[in-house]
């Protein structure tokens, strides 16, 4: 039987999976039997029916993200956008919470980004692009995003872009032409070291209706899923 | 309590609603507690100042607009019977 490597963190993934599995289906698993599992899952087909088809989720690389974000406006053509948050939604306690927000009323008075606060940060305010971008910058640096900061959204006219966390970005893209979709694809793919050329020919065989999700996952690399179906993995 | 902020907060339920169906039914997998931290979490401290603060009338409202999200998204993801 060959020797597969993985780093330590995979191993105590696949224990833990292998751990899970051992409970639903109440017999021993080994890792050889985790793993087949995992392809499996990679293989079947969606037992449930797509529930949209425009819906469009990218979750893209840390480093990369506010760059795409900005790629995004543009191909959008927003230059202005409505940032909504409040830190009553943060994973964390009261008292933590009140830490928080003291930093964060400095960073939002420092960037001149307008907010309400009583016993949260309320924060509902237009915004130019570079504002935006510059305002998330310096969040990422000053905050644990995930933790301390809450899910927020981007409204502009119809589209609402929610941010549920750092990278993640989803939209109901039914009112975005379907040039412009596919512009968002290839974008994330190039932003993600897929070659242009690769990329266009990705977006020339999509369906005209469709719901993508587009994933960086380390160590494997882009993963497209189109209508519930993995169509490319690839980039690194 | 002013009626645009109750009103922001019912929206934001309902957005967060929206992201639990859609996350619901991912293929594939995503951080073991990315919904629990980014998406009930929220929801739930939201309801909970909503209860607090809101009205009877903004009580109903949270609870029709999740009824409404339901409606949309229980409709189009059953299979049909004769799947």
């Amino acid at each position: 039987m060959p020797t597969v490597r993985v780093s330590p963190e995979t191993l105590r993934q696949l224990h833990r999976l292998a751990g899970t599995l051992h409970m639903w289906m109440e017999k021993r698993v080994s890792l050889d039997e985790t793993i087949r599992f995992l392809l499996q899952s990679f293989e079947q087909e969606s037992k449930i029916l797509p529930y949209a088809d425009s819906e469009m989720n990218f979750e893209c690389d840390e480093l990369c993200f506010l760059d795409f974000l900005k790629k995004v406006m543009e191909i959008l053509g927003k230059r202005r956008v409505i940032l909504d948050f409040c830190t009553l939604t943060i994973p964390r306690s009261e008292v933590e919470r009140s830490r928080i927000d003291d930093k964060l009323c400095n960073i939002l008075m420092d960037e001149g980004v307008s907010f309400e606060r009583d016993d949260f940060v309320d924060v509902h305010v237009e915004l130019e692009v570079e504002k935006l971008i510059n305002l998330f910058r310096r969040l990422r640096e000053e905050f644990e995003w995930s933790s301390d900061l809450p899910p927020m959204t981007l409204e502009a006219d119809n589209l609402t872009i929610y941010i549920t966390d750092w990278g993640c970005l989803q939209m109901d893209a039914s009112r975005i032409p379907a040039d412009d979709r596919k512009k968002l694809i290839v974008e994330f793919l190039r932003a993600h070291n897929i070659d242009e050329k690769t990329a266009l020919e990705i977006v020339s065989k999509l369906p005209d209706k469709y719901k993508v999700v587009l994933r960086k996952i380390e160590g494997i690399g882009v993963l497209i899923e189109l209508n519930d179906t993995i169509i490319f993995t690839g980039g690194g | 309590m002013e009626r645009d902020r109750r009103q922001r907060m019912l929206r934001r339920l309902g957005g967060l609603f929206e992201q639990l169906f859609k996350h619901g039914i991912r293929d594939t997998l995503v951080p073991y507690d990315h919904i629990f931290r980014r998406i009930l979490v929220p929801m739930c401290r939201i309801l909970a100042w909503i209860e607090e603060n809101g009205t009877a009338k903004d009580f109903s409202e949270a609870l029709s607009i999740m009824s409404n999200i339901c409606k949309k998204r229980i409709a189009s993801v059953t299979p049909s019977s004769s799947g």
